[in-house]
């Protein structure tokens, strides 16, 4: 046992409750309900989703060359401009674009690909280049160097596993799938008793750490599942994995939660066989939910706080496959919503499907622009730190 | 537990994944020097890791081979990854060549490659598992021409007319030299240096002398017609790669912050014997800075340290194997899965709220057969998660015989104390807090809840 810890428990002992309060119940009652700074909600698509068939270039004849069958028909696609078109699934989503809520990024990623699930969500992970092998993420960092002091949950993945991009330095986001339960799970007596000795002190062995870490996830899941309990949305969601998810967000957000950036995957977008159908699903799933968050977000007065971000970890081959599928391509298009977006519309040009990188999308914007941007813009930080690098930003917020 | 016998605890749970009952019966009354000696003759055993042979198809036959054949041709290969995973668990959970296996586990994620193939897998696995406590320069050759390797770092499109850096850069900055200690230019030289390499349609290491550049290279300040074996030599050459080497050896076995003094001294001894690993580690094992008191108790077990360590220590054996692969995941190191070159992270960077919390409940979960109730984030499709798991097959079912620790409990005087340092390491704990939380007057069911309870506590996380 630290000496710390040690020399707690004789205070604890003496000490009474109040003294003892857990800081987050008196942050709790200190902090009125409303609404805390900006909110980032980032949307990712595991897998590898096809951009192509999801933003449609209609007009391009080597697009359908290279689709014979698995080409979205230039009369069904939702059309956006001359160029280019949603999904015909997309049709939620397209109402929020007509709204001007929505910038779409053509051609985005980073030098020298990998197609490599893995490696590739890693690259998005972290902020690295493709040569680098960096072990903290980009919202790690965001963490460390913006949240000195702050709980775990001023980043929350609504999920079961916390994902490299949330892991900093020093500090951690928190996952977290069901308030309800996971409080349940820990409501053992016996971890109460273990750490109700402990001090808030520095933490210098990775004993400290581990207390730490396990007073902080303590706090943070009773103050998320006393504000889960703050709000319940009446609106309409898909009842899909996604919207679930979301509606989980917007119910945080509404509650007044100190939370900036939340974290959300939907995956299955690995599309090597029989896609046509599969991409059709997800889609509609992709913009019922958003389409429903969105509208929910409006009517609570929060949309213009909040910044939606979807990314894939790679688009696809332009040619489709042998198995009425595509593979593991590069480029690919990006998604910001908002309602206070200054690039609402398509933001840049159309992939050259005529200049293609062996076959793939080549990127037009390095996904770490992306980055700075919505750091220095709507998080307000220094992104120089985060990234490590001087980015050109994007004139998108 | 006596000084000595902390010792042997110490060198059980660094050496290889936790001491047993029957470990500490045998050894208890025996000096840790005569423990260690046993310890090392264990780990000479080297058994091979296999489940079986599957023949891959060579690449026209693959071309050959009609949708069904293919989907079943991997899932075969998928269902021998697993069992290939499991046979390695209990290996580790059985073995007494421990420290064998800790190596093993040491340059899986050393020379980290996430292979598709079960013949690539296992074939790589043995090499760790054969080289991996003889001369570093065996094992490095042997790994440089290994196919998976060669495979994994594009050496197999690394040729002539246009050489693949990957395997190249990955050799200086990761498995020898470390960042900082090469240019730009010494891994542009090198990769041309091992054009060429590759391996053959039965995968067996080749040497396309036509794809090779016999051009003049100039690597590390040395200017000479230099193939790969040359550029692993002068490798060894620089004693910066002993350093590197041991400093790594170091955070893995005694602590994740590195005396410099007390290292520097052994990446010397290391580089004059010709970078003996096994001799290395018989210099840590039996120094006195190995058990000084900063360096016992004070690492974070990694998730297969905790896992192994904890079936070990509890006498426990898994019915099912989806369920040891499921923790595997909601824990962060699948093995066969690193999760990129650069292998697993280490340290605190294992635990984040979830991972600790899913630790502290697991003892439960599995004494108790209960649901951990946590999701694992979405697979893949293709075969590159090779590990996928179907929810109703997590069921985490486990044998336990609790018999010789409830005996050796009985045994003792003070069965909480012995307890307490039997399972946890370092300090010991105040054991007057757990009394209250120990229900029932039956002895051995208040026996049972003790281990729980000390199973289930951040200490015992740390090794």
């Amino acid at each position: 046992m630290s000496t710390s810890r040690r020399d707690f428990l004789k205070i604890s002992s003496l000490a009474s409750a109040s003294v003892l309060m857990p800081s987050f119940v008196q942050k709790l009652s200190a902090q009125a309900q409303g609404t805390h700074g900006k909110k980032l909600v980032i949307i990712q698509l595991s897998g590898g989703n096809d951009g192509l068939n999801t933003i449609v270039p209609f007009e391009d004849d080597r697009y359908y060359q290279a689709r014979p069958t698995l080409g979205i028909a230039k009369e069904v696609v939702l059309k956006l401009n001359e160029l280019q078109g949603m999904n015909p699934a997309m049709k939620a989503l397209r109402e929020v674009y007509d709204q001007g809520y929505m910038s779409i990024l053509n051609s985005v990623g980073y030098p020298n690909p990998d197609r490599s699930h893995f490696r590739s969500m890693d690259i998005w992970h972290t902020g690295s280049s493709a040569k680098d092998h960096w072990n903290t993420g980009w919202l790690g960092r965001y963490l460390d160097h913006a949240c000195k002091g702050d709980d775990p949950h001023k980043i929350m993945e609504i999920d079961g596993t916390l994902s490299l991009a949330m892991k900093g330095e020093s500090m951690k986001g928190i996952a977290i799938q069901d308030p309800k339960k996971l409080r349940q799970a820990m409501k053992d007596p016996w971890f109460t008793h273990l750490m109700e000795g402990q001090a808030e002190g520095a933490v210098q062995s990775d004993l400290d750490y581990l207390y730490k870490t396990m007073t902080e996830t303590y706090s943070s899941v009773d103050y998320i599942y006393e504000k889960s309990r703050i709000f319940q949305s009446k609106a309409d969601y898909p009842q899909t994995q996604l919207g679930k998810k979301l509606k989980m967000v917007a119910e945080l957000i509404c509650s007044g939660i100190e939370t900036s950036v939340f974290y959300v995957s939907f995956t299955g977008f690995d599309t090597h066989v029989r896609q046509a159908n599969a991409h059709t699903r997800l889609l509609t799933q992709y913009s019922e939910a958003v389409a429903a968050f969105i509208k929910d977000l409006k009517s609570n007065e929060q949309w213009n706080h909040t910044a939606v971000m979807t990314f894939s970890e790679f688009g696809r081959r332009v040619d489709q496959n042998a198995s009425g599928g595509t593979d593991h391509g590069k480029a690919n298009n990006l998604f910001l919503m908002g309602g206070k977006l200054q690039g609402a519309g398509i933001f840049n040009e159309a992939p050259d499907l005529a200049k293609l990188d062996a076959g793939d999308v080549g990127y037009r914007i390095d996904f770490r622009q992306v980055y700075a941007t919505l750091l220095d813009k709507w998080l307000e930080t220094d992104p120089r730190k985060i990234l490590q690098a001087d980015i050109k930003q994007l004139n998108l917020i | 537990m006596n000084a000595n016998q902390e010792r042997i605890k110490h060198l059980y749970n660094r050496a290889g994944f936790g001491m047993r009952i029957e470990d500490w019966q045998s050894w208890k009354s025996q000096s840790w020097k005569r423990v260690l000696k046993q310890v090392l003759k264990d780990a000479e055993q080297n058994e091979t890791l296999t489940v079986g042979e599957l023949k891959a198809p060579s690449p026209i036959e693959r071309k050959m081979m009609d949708k069904e054949e293919r989907r079943e041709l991997a899932k075969t290969n998928r269902i021998f990854i697993k069992d290939l995973n499991i046979a390695w668990y209990k290996r580790m959970m059985f073995t007494e060549a421990q420290l064998r296996e800790k190596m093993t586990l040491f340059w899986h994620d050393h020379f980290a490659c996430r292979l598709l193939f079960y013949g690539f897998a296992e074939k790589q696995n043995n090499t760790f598992r054969n080289y991996g406590l003889g001369k570093f320069g065996d094992l490095l050759e042997a790994v440089a021409k290994d196919p998976g390797m060669l495979q994994f770092l594009n050496g197999q499109q690394n040729k002539k007319a246009h050489p693949n850096e990957n395997f190249a850069r990955e050799l200086l900055e990761l498995f020898t030299l470390g960042r900082g200690h090469y240019t730009e230019k010494d891994i542009q030289e090198a990769a041309r240096a091992f054009t060429g390499w590759g391996f053959d349609l039965n995968r067996q290491f080749i040497f396309r002398r036509r794809q090779h550049d016999t051009g003049l290279k100039t690597f590390l300040g040395r200017t000479g017609n230099f193939d790969g074996d040359d550029i692993l030599r002068i490798i060894l050459e620089e004693k910066q790669t002993a350093q590197f080497l041991t400093y790594k050896l170091y955070r893995y076995f005694v602590n994740e912050k590195v005396n410099e003094g007390v290292a520097n001294q052994w990446a010397e001894k290391f580089y004059e014997s010709d970078y003996d690993i096994g001799q290395l580690l018989i210099t840590m094992f039996s120094s006195e800075h190995f058990y000084a008191k900063e360096n016992v108790g004070t690492k974070i077990k990694s998730p297969t340290e905790f896992l192994v360590g904890l079936m070990r220590q509890t006498n426990m054996d898994f019915k099912t194997a989806d369920g040891i692969i499921f923790l595997q995941k909601v824990l962060g190191q699948m093995l066969f899965q690193p999760p990129g070159v650069a292998g697993w992270p280490a340290g605190r960077d294992w635990i984040d709220s979830s991972t600790l919390i899913v630790r502290l409940r697991i003892p439960r979960v599995l004494f108790n057969a209960e649901d951990l109730g946590v999701e694992v984030k979405g697979e893949f499709a293709g075969n590159e998660d090779l590990l996928r798991l179907k929810r109703k097959n997590r069921a985490l079912e486990m044998l336990i015989d609790w018999e010789p620790l409830l005996r050796e409990m009985e045994r003792q005087n003070n069965a909480f104390d012995w307890l307490q340092s039997f399972l946890l390491a370092g300090n010991p704990y105040e054991l007057k807090e757990v009394t209250p939380f120990i229900r029932g007057s039956e002895k051995r069911d208040q026996f049972k809840q003790l281990v729980l309870r000390l199973l289930s506590t951040p200490e015992y996380q740390m090794c």
